[in-house]
């Protein structure tokens, strides 16, 4: 009688991808969940001190408070003022950044050489608003800054 | 004579190594997005970063996260927030004349590291990077920026969403 052949076959073992599909696929999907695409950006800014004078002729001092912007600047000597109110319910978006940045722009004419602007965010208002600020002052387009140097004012 | 037999003998089968390619490309491509964050933002219900049209470039530095859960340093959440008539706030217990304590116990010693790691070509530079929740209150971030400084690091760098400035 014929002996079975029990040798082992001798084909090349065949790697078994789906596994590892399996395994990739999983991980993409993981990562993709925890994925930020969104780009990031930093605000630069440093606190004031109080000893510290503010080493320039316009003094420009912005409040952020829960009724809208109060805007500070020294004219020639003189103290100036102005409210920029913000529309009921004063949400973030209610606050009128354009109305400060078109002061901003104004007493950046009058005075060129000035680049700091001192901030003094109100407890109560979000940090969004305070950013809002900080972006109308320090201007939107890189080539034209407004106030770039931003201290806040703790 | 045997006719060869002509039906086709067709074995399908998928290309599983064009698709293992593929899907490894894709999982390479994501890790090198992970690993060319400078900072590990994870974002969340608890922490939605503002819109900002600025466009300075993120760098690495000491990082304070300030959710709505509670201000974070160095992944280790370091003081809670509390609601008071709806608006978050530190608990007072951990404030001394405007300093939060316990942040400033956290970050001295890793202040006090950089500074002796700090050369000539590469010198202290005293700056920390703030992520806060646009929703927090400025009641909160304030003594976060002012412990910052007070331990050292004066250069607060607040990172926000960068979106497109509008055009004039």
């Amino acid at each position: 009688m014929r002996r079975k052949d029990r040798r082992l076959p001798d084909e090349s073992p065949e790697i078994n991808l789906v596994p590892v599909l399996d395994m990739v696929s999983l991980l993409i999907q993981v990562m993709l969940i925890n994925a930020q695409f969104g780009s990031f950006a930093q605000i630069a800014s440093e606190p004031g001190r109080a000893a510290e004078k503010v080493a320039d002729t316009l003094s420009f001092q912005v409040e952020v408070a829960p009724m809208g912007y109060r805007a500070r600047w020294t004219d020639a000597g003189t103290p100036r003022e102005e409210v920029i109110p913000c529309v009921e319910p004063c949400s973030p978006t209610d606050y009128n950044d354009a109305a400060l940045g078109r002061l901003a722009m104004r007493l950046k004419a009058e005075a060129p050489d000035q680049t700091s602007v001192v901030l003094r965010p109100d407890p109560a208002v979000p940090f969004e608003v305070a950013v809002r600020a900080m972006d109308a002052v320090r201007g939107e387009l890189p080539d034209r800054p407004l106030f770039p140097d931003v201290v806040l004012g703790l | 004579m045997r006719r060869k037999d002509r039906r086709l003998h067709v074995k399908s089968e998928l290309m599983l190594a064009a698709m293992v390619d593929m899907m490894v490309n894709i999982l390479v491509f994501l890790l090198m997005l992970y690993g060319t964050d400078p900072v590990g933002v994870e974002g969340g219900e608890d922490l939605v970063l503002p819109d900002s049209s600025a466009d300075e470039a993120l760098k690495y530095a000491l990082l304070v996260q300030v959710t709505r859960e509670g201000v974070a340093f160095d992944g280790v959440t370091v003081a809670p927030l509390v609601e008071r008539d709806g608006v978050l706030a530190l608990d007072p217990a951990l404030l001394d004349r405007g300093t939060l304590v316990p942040l400033a116990q956290a970050m001295a010693p890793k202040v006090a590291d950089a500074r002796s790691a700090a050369t000539e070509e590469a010198p202290f530079a005293g700056e920390v990077v703030i992520l806060v929740d646009k929703r927090v209150p400025w009641s909160v971030v304030a003594p976060v920026a002012r412990t910052a400084d007070r331990v050292g690091l004066p250069k607060f760098r607040f990172l926000v969403n960068q979106q497109a400035a509008s055009p004039g």
